[in-house]
């Protein structure tokens, strides 16, 4: 086995992990693994933008941001988290701004923002633009330029790596093992922080705006360690996934102006957020819209609904929602210039996922208790800057200041910390012969069949709407999936790039955390931004207004705790929009 | 494949050569084929274009005729070889003197020819 | 409808030598090329390997040639392809297995640019100023998503792997056009280099590969014509 030591391993390249490694490296050696070529993450397919609260386009603060964050969480996020969120969004715009994004500008050459869900002035009052984009072309300008600075910083790029585990001793990370897809060969990495920046995982769904590529490779490695999995029953559905692909139709396109109808031609939002509309946030708009297709109020009583863009005049639609207008066409034959667009709810965001503190640091007990070296930020984290429902342009600036804050953390640690203590095959004899198990299985499932079910079971019981006999029905069904996957073979003998090795890695992983996220919907009794429990329609702050902790037990068990939420400056009131 | 660490000055002038010979190219070899194809007698006499060829104009306009051309064409023929040697620093050497030589030699010749015409 | 897909396979493992085998795949309503591929690997064929991520069009993975034309197989669908359609690994680079190539170089190639501004200090309270028209020249630049299909067809790349190519030199273009860039001297010894701008023989296959729409050729030009003011 190849062995490898960097002060600082960042795992996964998309805006949080490159964020990281660009910070960390301007002091730090720094080396990033990503199972996929440099460019190809998937903050790349990021459209409308991050928000920051510049004021360059009306007026605008952060507490008016922290108030709609707060709110649009449905008052489940931690307040310290987000307020370090939308006050460090101002300082890093500018800083990207500076590093060189060809931000899209205002007629006085400042940044231009426009206006996205869930944000407001005046706390909750007025209209506001406060998403800073490039053009609709947001998080690939970002994921590039993230890149390339990195490459400035002399950060090692370790391309097409899987991680298959980390190796955390007595409280320490000390490094992790990572399959080279290239060669099919296992490599060491030995560092004294280690980062996980894995992204999200709503590949667990069968319509998802998610690339094939969002398996939340970072979930399990660190579940199996022992450390908990927080909030991860809520995922977000994006209102606007085109149908019948499920690709990403940016939030955007309802910010520059776009109209919702149902099947009856009526703008249906003004049954469910008469003030804001199509601005409401996108729980409440992917519920009304299921609520329509439900109802039988979907185009010719179909499964979809109608974006409307065609008042906005094709010269708008093409200077600033071009990709949206390439990507209708080539993928819906639809000119979006003349005609509406089709689209669905679609498995979108994790809200969920690896706990943090707030300078990213892994929390082995989900609460205070620190794993020494280890980091983790962007989708795959949680230090709850999101609650219980993310509001569009905020997770890009989530992955950009946690990134960066972490990045900053782990430079700062390293220069304190000892060497780097490498360790030698024993170490690694355990993630060696796991991967070695799986290359060799000859049994007769189709990782594909398993695939499939696994999707469209979370989708029919784990998606917008859920009920305790829907849950527990997967809960039952996840069982079966598992013991299942066990007989799954591996036709590929190869070593050299066995994608069918590499896809049962990702699948095994997705079948470990699509369980915690059923276990935990299942417990959590209430309606909170984007958990809908028809059985429980209401928010219950008594008993819920706290964060899930899911432990995976040794004996494969699920045990569920919970720790409070950090309320220091809006208390929970109602959610009208 | 090897990376790219730039050693400069790999081509600008060369290029900007390439193309203000390409535009020059252009009006000489038109006054070239009007004054050799369609003069106004059809008959090629040694004597009528000796004498023109004398004069310091034509003298002139043949021997920047002759430097355009050598220039554009050889230096045409080594850019398209340039596409195929760069791994090949030797051969490269060797092929760029063998133009600049075939080049020097053409031209001397050229010289010599159009030279020592008197009326 | 059932649609037959002759693929380029090779895998080094099992035989030195590359084939061609055909799959025939029931293609549903709306399906990519990678749909099918997917579709292949999933049910008929788990050793076909391909690189493929987001599935719509913006993370540069699935570069490939299609019915001899490169393009990303996510994005062409089956229905505008006529025949037996045949899928190919991206021309000019080393194929490592079937349909993935080495990128390695073309990587390389992208960071020998220098692809990051290069600027005096910026102002310490807020971003620095940029016209909307000043904006503009950076279109047609920035949108590049690197998946190879342009520097895969320029001819002079095929012969010369040296040659930076034109996705490395629009990405040069896309800094040199910033108005907020002052670093050209500083590139202008790769740009001029024997493997830079020079080796660009204005063929246009870049041009017709790009599956973006970009205009690589064009922003090659817009390069040397700054050079040319530059030292002149």
């Amino acid at each position: 086995m190849e062995h490898h030591r960097h002060d600082v391993v960042v795992v996964g390249a998309g805006i949080a992990g490159l964020y990281a490694a660009m910070k960390a490296g301007e002091s730090a050696d720094v080396g990033v693994l990503s199972k996929v070529y440099p460019t190809r993450s998937h903050s790349g397919a990021a459209q409308g933008g991050s928000a920051a609260a510049l004021g360059n386009e009306g007026e605008d603060s952060w507490e008016y941001h922290l108030y709609d964050t707060v709110r649009g969480g449905d008052f489940l996020g931690d307040q310290d988290a987000q307020e370090l969120l939308v006050k460090e969004a101002i300082p890093v715009t500018y800083e990207m701004e500076h590093l060189g994004l060809p931000f899209s500008r205002t007629p006085e050459g400042k940044i231009a923002q426009r206006p996205f869900g869930g944000h407001f002035s005046k706390f909750g009052k007025g209209p506001v633009k406060r998403s800073c984009y490039v053009a609709d072309r947001s998080g690939h300008a970002q994921l590039h330029l993230l890149y390339e600075q990195s490459l400035k910083q002399g950060v090692r790029f370790y391309n097409e790596f899987l991680v298959t585990s980390l190796i955390i001793e007595g409280g320490v990370c000390r490094g992790l093992v990572a399959l080279e897809i290239r060669t099919g060969n296992l490599h060491a990495f030995w560092a004294r922080a280690v980062m996980l920046a894995t992204g999200g995982y709503a590949r667990a769904w069968r319509v998802t705006s998610n690339s094939h590529a969002n398996t939340g490779d970072g979930l399990p490695l660190v579940a199996k360690a022992g450390v908990p999995l927080e909030d991860m029953e809520f995922v977000q559905f994006h209102p606007t996934g085109l149908y019948p692909h499920g690709i990403l139709v940016s939030e955007a396109a309802r910010g520059e102006g776009g109209y919702l109808f149902n099947g009856e031609g009526v703008r249906f939002m003004e049954k469910y957020a008469a003030s804001k509309m199509e601005l409401a946030p996108r729980d409440v708009v992917s519920r009304a819209e299921q609520t329509e297709i439900d109802e039988g109020r979907g185009i010719d009583g179909g499964e979809y609904l109608n974006l409307d863009l065609t008042h906005l005049g094709a010269d708008a639609i093409l200077e600033r929602l071009p990709q949206i207008h390439e990507l209708v066409v080539k993928f819906a034959a639809v000119d979006c210039t003349k005609k509406p667009i089709p689209i669905q709810p679609t498995a979108h965001y994790s809200m969920g996922g690896i706990p943090t503190d707030l300078d990213t640091r892994v929390l082995l007990d989900g609460k205070k208790q620190v794993v020494e070296g280890l980091y983790a930020s962007g989708e795959c984290a949680c230090v709850s800057n999101h609650g219980a429902n993310r509001l569009g342009t905020n997770s890009t600036m989530e992955a950009a200041v946690f990134g960066r804050r972490g990045g900053i953390a782990m430079a700062k640690f390293v220069r304190g910390a000892g060497p780097i203590l490498p360790g030698d095959e024993r170490d690694t004899a355990a993630a060696e012969e796991e991967i070695e198990a799986l290359r060799s299985r000859t049994g007769r499932e189709s990782a594909k069949v398993i695939r499939a079910e696994l999707q469209a079971s979370m989708t029919e019981n784990v998606g917008i709407f859920r009920t305790a006999e829907k849950l527990q029905k997967q809960v039952k069904f996840m069982q079966t999936l598992k013991e299942r996957f066990k007989e799954v073979g591996v036709s590929d003998g190869s070593r050299a790039f066995n994608t069918e090795l590499t896809e049962l890695i990702e699948l095994g992983g997705m079948l470990d955390f699509s369980e915690i996220i059923s276990v935990s919907a299942l417990a959590r009794q209430e309606s909170r931004g984007a958990h809908s429990r028809k059985d429980y329609p209401k928010r219950d702050d008594v008993q819920w207004l706290r964060h899930t902790l899911a432990f995976r037990e040794a004996d494969g068990s699920i045990r569920l705790d919970y720790k409070p939420v950090v309320i220091n400056r809006f208390q929970p009131e109602e959610r009208k929009y | 494949m090897t990376v790219n660490r730039g050693h400069g000055s790999g081509g600008f002038w060369w290029w900007l050569m390439q193309r203000v010979t390409g535009i020059l190219l252009f009006p000489v070899l038109l006054l070239h084929y009007v004054a050799t194809h369609l003069q106004t007698s059809h008959f090629v006499e040694y004597d009528k274009i000796a004498a023109r060829v004398a004069t310091p104009t034509w003298k002139f306009l043949n021997i920047a005729f002759l430097t355009i051309v050598l220039f554009h064409g050889l230096y045409g023929l080594w850019n398209v070889l340039l596409d195929y040697l760069s791994k090949k620093p030797a051969l490269r050497a060797v092929l760029f003197s063998l133009i600049v030589t075939i080049g020097l030699a053409l031209y001397v010749l050229g010289l010599v020819t159009i030279i020592p015409f008197s009326a | 409808m059932e649609r037959q897909f002759r693929i380029y396979r090779y895998n080094p493992e099992v035989s030195p030598t590359p084939s061609f085998k055909t799959y025939t795949v029931d293609v549903q309503p709306a399906w990519t090329v990678l749909d099918a591929l997917n579709a292949i690997k999933w049910d008929q064929d788990g050793s076909l390997t391909f690189r493929r991520s987001c599935r719509h069009g913006i993370c540069g993975s699935c570069g490939m040639k299609i019915n001899g034309k490169n393009g990303l197989a996510c994005e062409i669908q089956v229905e505008s392809l006529k025949g037996v359609i045949t899928v190919e690994p991206l021309h000019g680079f080393r194929i490592l297995r079937d349909l993935v190539t080495d990128m390695d170089g073309f990587f390389a190639h992208i960071e020998a640019v220098k692809p990051w501004l290069i600027a005096g200090t910026p102002p310490t309270d807020g971003e620095r100023l940029q016209s909307p028209e000043d904006r503009k020249q950076l279109d047609g630049l920035y949108e590049c998503i690197l998946c190879g299909a342009c520097t895969s067809a320029c001819p002079s790349y095929w012969v010369n792997d040296d040659f930076l190519g034109p996705a490395a030199l629009l990405k040069a273009a896309r800094y040199v056009m910033d108005t907020r860039d002052e670093g050209f001297a500083e590139r202008v010894d790769v740009l001029d280099s024997r493997n830079g701008l020079w080796r660009c023989h204005t063929i246009f296959n870049c041009v017709e590969a790009c599956p973006k729409s970009l205009n690589p050729t064009e922003a090659i030009v817009k390069l040397r014509q700054k050079l040319t003011a530059l030292k002149i």
